[in-house]
Parts: C-alpha cells; structure tokens; sequence
C-alpha cells in the first residue's frame, strides 16, 4: 500500500469570499463574483467582466493586520490570507520544529506592481523589482507562517496550483516533508487583461462553460491552499482530517502552445493517469469538477477527453468557473477547495449560465445545486497552456 | 535506485556543451551583462518556428535537443525545466505594447510565450513527449528543485530517462532594471571578480543547461546524482545543515574531494560560505563558477554541469579553481550555493 496523504486543512480567498465559510455560503445560494473591475485602472475595466475580490490592498492588509508599502503585491496578500486559514485548521503552527515547507504557485507573481511602478521607479517603491519574481509571494507565506525549512514554487500556466498540490503530495510521500501548505494564488493584472484579451478568448458577458453559446472566459482572482499531511504526521489528530488525497496525475498535450488537441488526449491522459494512480476505476468516480473555462476550445476538448474515458454515461460534473471567473495559477487550488467542500457535504455546486449542450459533443454538465448526493470520489481538473494538464482526486475517508 | 547524468547538452556565456574546447580557455567579458555564446539554432530548429520564438525559448530547446543528441535518447519520458524569470524578453515586450498603446492591438504571440513554463511546453511539442511536464521557478532553488523533482520520478521507475534543464535569459532592460536595487557590479569583468568582492553586487549571467537522468548507467554517463537538499532558511547553523546532508548521503567531510561554491563576489553574501570552508572544508579543493556562468536564478545548473564534466574527464578547469587542487581522484563534489542567506542548496555528485 502506498502511503495515505491526508488533507487537513483548506483556505481561500476568491472574489465570492474572503474565507472557506464565504466561499461555501455563495456556493451553496449560487452568488457569483463576476463584475466590473474597479481595484485598477485599465480601459476594458467596463467590457471585460472579472471576478475580482473587492478590497483594495490596504483593506487585505489590515485582514492580515500587516502595513505595506506600496510595492507590496497583491499576489502575496492573497496567498497570505488563503495559507494562513488553511493552517489554522490544522491545529498546527509553522513552527521550526515541525518538517514543514509551503510549495506555492503563480503565474503573474509580482506583476501588477511592476506593471504600476516600472515607468515610475524610485528609492521608496524600488522593492517591486524584488517581488517581481513568482518565487517572491511564496516566501512572503513562508515568513508569515514562520516556515523556514522548505519553500517552492512552481509555475505552468493555468495548472499552475494543482501541480503544486501534486509536488506536496510527492514530497510526504517520499518522507521529504511531513506537513505541506501547497495551492496556489494570482492576482488580477492589466498584463494577464490584455493577455487573454489579445488572444480573444475574454468573454464580455459572463461565462458559461460547456454551453453551446458559449463565448469565453472571465478572469478572476484570488488564492487557496490545502494542507496536507502524512499519515504519521495526523496521529492523535485524526479529528482534522477532511479527506484523503487519493490521486494525482499530470501530462502533455504536446500538441499547441495555447490550444488543445482535437481529441483532447492531454487531459485524458491526466484524468486516467489519476485514476489509475488512486487504485480506483472510473465508476468510482461520482463527480468531476472540470476545468472549463467556457471557451470554444478547452470545453470542447474536455468534454471529448471525459467522453473518451468515461464512455457514454458521463458523470457527474460541473464547472464552478462562473462563480469566481478562471483565476490562473490558483484556480487549481481554489477548486481544490470547492472539491473538497463538494465532499465533505455531499453537495455538487452548479455549472451556471448552462442552457444548450455543445453541439460536437452534447453533454450535460450539473444545472441545479444538489444536496445529498453521497460523494466518495472527486476528480478535479486544471488545464493549462503549453499543453499541461493535471488532475487530482479527493477521496472521501 | 541510482541516477545518473547520461547527457548534457549547454548553452553558456563560456560556448556551447558537448564540446572539446569547452572552459579550455576562459571567456573573458568587459564590465556588463555575461551574454551566452548562441550556436546556430538553425541547426536544431526550422526556420518558421525559429522567427516566432524569443532568445529563452531558444536556447532551452536548442540545449534541450543538444542533451538528447549526446544521451542518444530520442524522446524524453518527463520533462521538468527551471527558472526563476522565465521570458523576460516576451514578458518586457508585451508590458512595454500595452503601456506604450494604452492596450490596444497587441500581438499575443509575446504574452502566449510569457509563461513560465513556455521551455517545457515547447520541448514536448518538439519531441512528441506526453508524459509529465513540470516547471519550478523558486528564485535560486528553482534548478535544484527540479532536480530533486527528477531525482524523485526516477527512484519511483516511472520513467526511465528524464529532460531536466535550467534555463535563464538575461536582457538590457531588465540589467538595467535591477541597477535599482544594487544588483551589480557595473565597472567589474567576469575576471576581476573576486578582486572587488568587498563591495556589493556581483555580475550578471544566462544560461540554459538540460541533463538526461537515467537508472541505467551508459558508455556516456557523466557522474552520479547522490542526492540534493534545498533549505528556505537554514535551521541552525551552516556547519550543521551541511553535516546533516552528508550524514545524509553516508559520508564525512573527509569523503568530499571538491566543493563548487556560489561565490559571487558580493560582499553581502559571500561570507557565508567563508564559513562552511573554515568550519569544514579547510583542507579540501574549492572551487567556484559563477564568473564563467554569471549570476542568475538556474546558474546551478552551470554548476551541476561542470561538476559532472569533471567527474567524468577528471579534469578540473583552471577557472574555477580556487584553492587545494586536489591530488587524487576526485570521487565526490559537493556544490553548495544561496543567495543573500536564503535558498541555500546543497548538491552532491559522485563519480560512475
């Protein structure tokens, strides 16, 4: 038997909560966080709708009951609130004595400081150069949480945090660590806006993945970790375990920079590779909560890979995308967390804005909130570009 | 299981590896930014691909199939790829177009190559590799990070060879960015180095270096990996860590025949490893790297090269020595870096 990697402890912040009780109360009353931008300026702050968490940098601080200075990114605020609630769970502090590391993910890392400061440079505000790297807000986490042995950080597009959860998994599993603190978070930006917005595939109405009018993805912004724990590492406080990390997989589509391959063999591969990682076959799957983002490309290349493996009786899935806009580097994470909630409550979380099947590939993701359905397994998926696809699977102990 | 380095293949401001001539002599660069000396990319690459793709992007596919040619691996079975910046090039571009056209019109072919792991992907699209695909970017641990990645997925037998590279691009803009913060040394050659270490700053480097891991040992297997240990913040002291990880590996400091050492010539940091040669490494051969490679986030990779080379010619270039050239074979290499006291990493290789 391998060894069992627990899950002890959540935290996120996203633009429908501040915390795992907010995000699980909109969940559950179908609030979503898609609006206008009003943090930063930038011209399509009223076309392109975001989820965007509505506390400026001054506000996240005082959350933190931290001062900052101006070149503080909000990347690292983010992070710090999400890994902070995380541990708090756990009953565990970062303490020296504890083999504890925090493996983070991002994409913009310091980006929308330097995209504010860098035409502007002076001795006050000069530490943006700094943070600029992705690696600089997971040590912000670190020395917030007083973790010193072990930090890491990684960084592939949209797969981003549940690579992150995969690397933590990796390290309990091979006795490196004994508690990590892995997710992921990202932050809004002008550079990732005109990103996707000169890509075209911003959506300037809300999301709705999987739909056959389907026209896009928002943004959206935030950060989640999990803690997860070696079998050892919970004994004596069996009471915190949420659930079990089962599998974890991930793969290449090797196929296009930023779009996926027609029969979407990338994620199949992450799906399977997961699956059969965990031990468990595919009707033991209860749920997927997909990555679908609501563009054109991804959705339709999901839905053919979860076709391709599941056969004709799909599971149950559903893309939690319309409630928090496709937040990047810590989406992996964030739905980490909804997966996990969907688990713990035996609770499936709506597709919104879900009315016509694709017509390539008719299927039919979860419309309606429902309640008590018994959930053993979850998988979990986040695509990224460059072809890297990963998933995880969440099982219930 | 072991793992050993079957093929290098390395784009550096010292020339090209695999290559005879390579370190023979040392490149010599006037005060500035260490530039890598590029090879024909044409070689490696075709020409529609070759116009769309920035400076980064080529040298780690190009060092990336260079290492394949010389492990004699056609596809690799992972790929995991380091770097603490990724596409400064792309990533500058496409800030300055949005900034300058208050965006609008901008060309997304910067922004689609802006990602971190833009190396990786584009490695996998190039070899046809499916299988996992992994980039770390955590400031200067990132490459070791990566390696332990490699050295992991080996030991579990999932795959039977791995790609792993470290790649860093450095470009004026963001040289000059950095003068901000004191990054450099802006009057000093990658010669004069150590002549100028009571001041602060060092020089700054490039680089793209990509190995192929394998349990099975080859007729071209450089050394063998034995492990490698990163540490956010130190526990205790130096002398400690630095006990334990070899205690670790089964060793004493009397096994060790070279340390490679990040020496940058920063006054700031390079007292710390005065430290570790003081308390335990007095009498062995040191060695250092960082003025042939300059400094940059993956520069340990140039280190993990040059330890490897040497294990394997057991010809230790005169560059890099530094003190107590060793008289015997050189069995063990330990190469330890940091950065200003955080990141510190500890390597250790052993000859095959």
């Amino acid at each position: 038997m391998p060894p069992k990697i627990y899950v002890t402890g959540i935290g996120i912040i996203s633009a429908i909560g501040l915390n795992v009780a907010e995000n699980f109360n909109s969940l559950k009353t179908l609030k979503h966080g898609i609006g206008k931008l009003e943090n930063f300026e930038t011209v399509h702050s009223q076309t392109l709708p975001c989820g965007e968490i509505k506390l400026n940098n001054s506000q996240l601080a005082e959350i933190l009951d931290i001062s900052i200075s101006p070149d503080f990114s909000r990347t690292a605020l983010l992070g710090m609130i999400a890994a902070r609630e995380a541990l708090s769970n756990t009953g565990l502090t970062g303490s020296e004595k504890l083999n504890m590391g925090v493996i983070s993910a991002t994409t913009v890392g310091g980006m929308d400081r330097t995209e504010m400061l860098c035409r502007s440079i002076t001795h006050e505000n000069r530490n943006f150069i700094i943070s600029h790297v992705c690696g600089d807000s997971t040590e912000k986490i670190a020395d917030f949480l007083d973790i010193t042995g072990f930090a890491s950080t990684i960084s592939t597009a949209c797969s981003s945090s549940i690579n992150s959860i995969m690397s933590g998994a990796e390290m309990i599993k091979n006795n490196l660590l004994d508690h990590v603190i892995a997710g992921g978070t990202d932050t809004l930006s002008k550079f990732t806006l005109n990103g996707f917005n000169s890509l075209m595939i911003l959506d300037k109405n809300h999301n709705r993945p999987f739909d056959k009018q389907r026209n896009g993805l928002n943004l959206g912004e935030g950060a989640a970790f999990v803690v997860l724990e070696s079998e050892d590492a919970v004994k004596g406080r069996e009471d915190k375990i949420l659930c079990e990390l089962t599998g974890y997989a991930n793969a290449n589509d090797a196929f296009h920079q930023t779009a996926s391959s027609d029969n979407g063999e990338g994620a199949f591969l992450a799906m399977s590779n997961a699956i059969e990682k965990s031990s468990l076959t595919v009707e033991d799957i209860d749920f997927i909560n997909a990555h679908g983002t609501g563009t054109i490309n991804n959705d339709l290349t999901e839905a053919i890979a979860i076709r391709r493996l599941f056969g004709e009786h799909d599971p149950l899935f559903s893309s939690t995308k319309p409630f928090t806009g496709h937040t990047l580097g810590a989406a992996g994470a964030i739905e980490a967390v909804f997966s996990i909630l969907s688990l713990r409550n035996n609770m499936i979380f709506p597709n919104l804005n879900f009315s016509e099947s694709m017509e390539e590939m008719p299927v039919t993701p979860v419309t309606k909130l429902m309640e008590n359905v018994i959930i053993r397994n979850v998988l979990s998926n986040s695509f990224g570009f460059g072809g890297n696809d990963s998933s995880l699977i969440f099982s219930a102990v | 299981m072991s793992v050993f380095i079957n093929g290098i293949g390395a784009i550096t401001p010292q020339g090209c590896f695999p290559s005879e001539d390579f370190l023979k002599e040392m490149n010599v660069f006037e005060p500035g930014r260490m530039s890598v000396v590029e090879p024909q990319y044409s070689d490696f690459i075709g020409p529609v691909p070759l116009r769309r793709m920035s400076k980064i992007i080529k040298m780690g596919l190009t060092s990336a199939l260079m290492c394949l040619n010389d492990a004699q691996v056609k596809k690799p079975g992972a790929i995991i790829t380091a770097t603490g910046l990724g596409s400064v090039e792309d990533t500058d571009k496409f800030l300055d177009n949005l900034i300058d056209d208050q965006e609008s019109f901008l060309n997304p072919t910067p922004f689609i190559q802006s990602t971190h792991n833009a190396v990786a992907a584009r490695i996998a699209i190039e070899t046809g590799c499916r299988n996992y695909n992994m980039t770390y970017v955590h400031k200067n641990a990132a490459f070791e990070q990566a390696l332990l990645d490699a050295i992991l997925k080996i030991n579990s037998g999932e795959f039977k060879n791995i790609l792993l590279g470290g790649t860093e691009e450095i470009t004026e803009d963001n040289y000059n960015l950095k003068k901000h913060v004191g990054f450099w040394k802006e009057n000093v050659g990658n010669s004069e180095l150590l002549k100028h270490n009571t001041s602060q700053g060092t020089i700054a480097g490039e680089g793209s270096v990509f190995f192929n891991l394998s349990f099975e040992k080859t007729g071209n297997s450089y050394a063998e990996v034995i492990s490698t240990k990163t540490w956010y913040k130190l526990p205790s002291s130096l002398k400690e860590a630095l006990k334990n990880f070899l205690v670790s590996v089964r060793l004493t400091t009397e096994d060790i025949d070279l340390v490679l050492l990040g020496i940058n010539g920063n006054v700031e940091e390079d007292y710390i490893y005065d430290s570790a040669i003081n308390e335990l490494f007095k009498d062995t051969s040191i060695a250092w790297y960082k003025h042939l490679s300059g400094e940059y986030e993956t520069s340990a990779s140039f280190a993990l090269l040059l330890a490897a080379r040497l294990l394997k010619t057991q010809n230790i270039p005169e560059a890099i020595k530094l003190s107590n050239t060793p008289l015997k074979e050189v069995k063990n290499v330990l190469i330890y870096q940091q950065r200003f006291n955080r990141n510190h990493s500890f390597t250790l290789l052993s000859k095959c």
